[in-house]
């Protein structure tokens, strides 16, 4: 398991002291805090992370190019353009309100059940415009994962068996079986709930819903997994749990996952995309964005001078 | 608050007497209910014994003409020892289950698709009209239903819809005219399913978003969202709204002796088609159709059995609802 | 329990099993159908409702007139002279008031006791089943039951009593009886609900203050439950309005009011008569009278009440209603 690592210390004020423990002057590149005492890179960026290597370069699946979306007339999402690949972790990170959750959600085109949304850009999976393909289809690709669990009130496998019973001829429960077991193991379910499969879904834990969400989302393996604020809801060993998964997933499936916790994007990101007023300030990788941000915005943000 | 620096304790013991008494006053009010149930149980059914004393368990049994076994019931002597109560019941039994279990079907039907209809597929002005309007319809008094019924619908039936030769097939056993099993079935589902409708889309609109929407970012198209989320998750309601239209058709009296014919007569699957044009009575509007003759005894005792009958429909009824709830309530949660 | 021994398979993660195929279309044919059935029936609806409202419009405009309103009904072979319909007009209203005076405060007692008492608790729920029971009733069961009861020599001061002894067990005050048992269940739902839906916080502050638990109930909780009992008094009451099978078999099926006995208002009301609902049905070919004309102008003048009755509802609960589950 990765080491956890600890937020910055945040000391009760007693005197004018900073609220915040700034890093040892030097930081990750060389410079020294700046006069207005905000932090030049991350607190943590100079912690090296320990993550499993992915074997195959990174596959690009998705693309946003130029992505605009509004809400009856006021934009959310303002010309975004981004790639979404598979075998790396694509974290969106901005205070509330950026739109990231909006930019989420375009990727499955689940902002068209707002009435009022607009569009104008181009998203497209494996080069074909998303806007073009039924939208079932596409969201049997581009699954997504939620920020409140939400199992539906079956048991744990007609919730996973869901998609797989909805999007084909009629299946025994023994067909499906095989797959509803790989789906619960990738989402390391399988142990607590394997030997009974009956169980009702509503009556788990709420770590263990979150990932049983996750499993329902993996069992027709989609190739592009979305995940809005999953772990904002769970308590930190769930938590914990669900970004150990989320890094062995990204081998296979193109993750992007929205989290406004900078600590977990850290954690499991290969790349980061910082949004702030719905418009992309920096794109790259977590290294670089949170050790040394080019943004003056990125850098304030990171550093913990707004959120 | 008063002046008082400190209450007398006297006092508190005296308002917790009135607290009590209070309670004890509201609280054989509300027993009230209880006694008036039981009263009724034990008098109906103390009242309907003798017709299936007589009888045993040939009471529910076919046998011979209704009608006719009635009027030598209503006809018997004056003296108790030659009381008639010969009674074969069936044809009555038999209208009864067919007129309500039709009606429920053919309601339950329309009731879900009209309900899934007015929150998930109509336009929104239309499905804000249609509230009042199903409101309206629900609380219209059966004799209306019945008045129509039989003004215009069963003229219409029985002159357009009835010919010579489905008249002549059946002239042996039984004279058609426009009362019949379709009528009754076709009035009793519009009156049922304006407050299952009612039911079923509030229990729709409750169900959580996080279900329909997690289940459309799977890839599930809207109707199949619906049905297998929605619907689903509705289902102790639609339990809730089936049981409340079953009593009420089983119950309906006037509407139904006002369209569904006098005749005690148990239509002919056979038949065919004409099965539909059969006139037929079901108990609760027997009841009414008899209710004069109340006065001679033995009639009065059969009468009572009918009403006996109902009761005990009633009752499992309402336990059969509450038995289909329970093993929905297994995977529904705490949600 | 921790992912350390989650999805981690020695050597890697096992091979996944080959993907499903999936179907065709992703509106199959079956999806296709049952959206074409709803909108079947959601039209059907919409042309049902129409239908019967416009269509007894027509007719009601058609033969109502102000003079059927007010004149008396007599009995007579000539269509032309059987008068109007005032007595049953005067009966529906009359019956009403009974049926909801008695059911108001049984109801709301009953109402009451569960909500702020309810000991001991097998009692508590037997009332509740009991007042399911009585819901479930068929109103033909009650109206039986009604006359069975009233027909003992007990209840001999509520109706007329016959030469011979024989208690006729018909008039107004049975009638309201059983009726009010129609309004029951609508009154104690509504009022349980009110009453469920008063915050704690009401209670104890009033508590608090000193007051016993009878006082809070008289001075703070019915009070604010008044909208509740209204409102269910109004669906009560537009249910009683509908009834006709008590009327038929516990009324006594006289044309006009007959009064029993000299005394001015308990003499009508533990006399005979008919109301809308029994002299629809009797002047319909199902009865013995033979004037469609004259039940359909009742049965206009009966929409009519009971619509109003409903409407009446909608203002007492105010724009809460329409805001309810139906609207998006």
């Amino acid at each position: 398991m990765e080491p956890v690592i600890p937020p910055p210390i945040r000391r009760i004020v007693l005197d004018d002291e900073p609220t915040i423990a700034t890093p040892p002057p030097g930081g990750a590149n060389g410079h020294g805090p700046r006069p207005n005492g905000v932090p030049v890179g991350g607190a943590f960026a100079s912690v090296p992370r320990r993550r499993p290597a992915v074997d195959a370069p990174a596959v690009e699946r998705m693309r946003v190019e130029d992505l605009t979306i509004a809400y009856a007339g006021k934009p959310a999402v303002r010309s975004v353009s981004l790639p979404v690949r598979r075998g790396e972790v694509l974290a969106l990170i901005g205070p509330s309100g950026c739109g990231k959750t909006t930019l989420l959600r375009s990727l499955n085109r689940l902002t068209e059940l707002t009435a009022t949304a607009s569009a104008t850009g181009r998203v497209s999976l494996d080069g074909d415009d998303i806007a073009a393909q039924e939208v079932t289809f596409l969201r049997r690709r581009v699954s997504m994962v939620f920020q409140q669990p939400n199992p539906f009130p079956m048991s744990v496998f007609d919730n996973v068996a869901y998609a797989l019973r909805e999007h084909g001829r009629r299946r025994s429960r023994s067909e499906l079986l095989p797959h509803v077991e790989a789906a619960l193991r990738r989402a390391g379910l399988w142990e607590e709930v394997g030997d009974d499969l009956d169980h009702p879904a509503l009556r788990l834990s709420g770590g263990q819903q979150q990932r049983l969400c996750i499993a329902r989302a993996l069992a027709a393996q989609p190739e592009v997994l979305l995940l809005d604020e999953p772990c904002s809801a769970l308590d930190p060993r769930s938590t914990a749990t669900i970004e150990d998964l989320v890094v062995r997933l990204r081998a296979d499936v193109a993750i992007v996952i929205v989290t406004h916790n900078l600590q977990q994007a850290y954690r499991v990101a290969d790349q980061v995309g910082f949004m702030y007023l719905g418009e992309l300030v920096e794109y790259g990788a977590a290294e670089q964005v949170f050790g040394a941000p080019r943004a003056e915005r990125t850098r304030e943000y990171v550093g913990g001078a707004f959120g | 608050m008063s002046a008082a620096a400190h209450p007398d304790p006297a006092a508190g013991v005296a308002t917790e007497r009135t607290d009590r008494r209070v309670e004890l006053t509201l609280g054989a009010l509300a027993s009230f209910i209880l006694v008036l149930i039981a009263g009724m149980i034990v008098f109906v059914f103390a009242k309907a014994w003798p017709s299936f004393a007589h009888n045993g368990l040939a009471w529910f049994g076919a046998g011979g003409n209704v009608d006719s076994q009635l009027g030598e019931i209503f006809n018997s002597p004056a003296n108790p020892a030659a009381y008639q109560y010969t009674l074969h019941a069936w044809p009555l039994l038999y209208a009864t289950l067919l007129t309500t279990g039709g009606a429920v079907l053919l309601g339950m039907t329309f009731a879900l698709l009209s309900a899934v209809f007015i929150v998930e597929f109509a336009p929104a002005g239309l499905a804000r009209a249609l509230q009042p309007v199903v409101r309206l319809l629900a609380a219209v008094p059966s004799v209306i239903y019945g008045l129509i019924g039989i003004l215009v619908i069963v003229p219409f039936v029985g002159n357009e819809l009835i010919h010579q030769g489905r008249r002549k097939s059946v002239a042996y056993v039984v004279q058609l005219s426009g009362t019949s099993l379709l009528v009754a079935v076709l009035i009793l589902t519009v009156m049922i399913t304006p407050i299952m409708i009612a039911i079923i889309v509030d229990a729709l609109r409750t169900v959580p978003r996080g279900w329909t929407e997690g289940a459309a970012a799977l890839g599930v198209n809207r109707w199949r969202v619906m049905w297998t989320i929605t619907v689903r998750a509705a289902r102790p309601a639609i339990v809730a709204a089936a049981v409340l239209a079953t009593a009420r058709a089983l119950g309906e009296a006037i509407m139904l002796s006002m369209v569904s014919g006098s005749v005690g007569f148990a239509p002919n699957p056979l038949d065919g088609l004409t099965f539909l044009f059969e006139p037929v009575r079901p108990l609760a509007a027997t009841i009414v159709d008899n209710a004069e003759g109340l006065s001679v005894k033995p009639f009065g005792q059969t009468i009572y059995a009918f009403a006996a009958i109902l009761l005990v429909s009633s009752f499992f009824l309402s336990f059969a609802g509450w038995a289909a709830k329970q093993p929905l309530k297994r995977y529904a949660g705490r949600a | 329990m921790e992912a350390a021994t989650g999805a981690l398979e020695p050597g890697g993660p096992a091979p996944l099993p080959a993907a499903l195929p999936h179907g065709a279309s992703a509106w199959r044919r079956r999806d296709r159908l049952g959206l074409v059935a709803c909108w079947a029936a959601g039209l059907l609806l919409c042309v049902l409702a129409v239908s019967i409202v416009v269509f007894m419009l027509v007719k009601g405009i058609q033969y109502l007139s102000p003079d059927l309103l007010f004149s008396h009904p007599v009995s007579d072979t000539d269509q032309s002279k059987t008068g109007g319909f005032l007595d049953p007009l005067i009966g529906t209203f009359i019956l009403t008031t009974v049926g909801t005076g008695l059911a108001v405060p049984i109801g709301v007692a009953t109402a009451v006791w569960l909500t702020e008492y309810g000991r001991p608790a097998w009692l508590a729920r037997a009332v509740e089943s009991g007042i399911e029971i009585v819901a479930g009733t068929p109103s033909i069961v009650l109206a039986i039951f009604g006359l069975l009861l009233f027909s003992n020599g007990l209840f001999d001061f509520l109706s007329f009593t016959a030469q011979g002894g024989a208690v006729f067990g018909r008039s107004f005050l049975t009638a309201g009886a059983m009726m009010s048992l129609i309004a029951l269940p609508l009154v104690f739902g509504t009022t349980r609900e009110a009453l469920q839906s008063i915050p704690a916080h009401l209670r104890e502050a009033s508590y608090a203050l000193g007051k016993t638990k009878a006082t809070t109930i008289r001075r703070v909780l019915l009070p604010m439950s008044r909208p509740g009992i209204a409102t269910g008094a109004a669906l009560g009451m537009g249910r009683i309005a509908g009834d006709t099978a008590i009327v038929v078999i516990l009324l006594g099926a006289t044309l006009q009011l007959q009064g029993v006995g000299n005394a001015p208002v308990l003499g009508t009301l533990r006399g005979t008569g008919s109301t809308l609902t029994s002299y629809v049905y009797n002047n319909s070919p199902a009865g013995e009278g033979n004037a469609p004309e004259k039940a359909y102008a009742a049965a206009f003048v009966l929409l009519l009440i009971v619509i109003g009755l409903n409407f009446a509802v909608d203002l007492i609960t105010g724009r809460r209603r329409s805001r309810s589950a139906w609207s998006r």
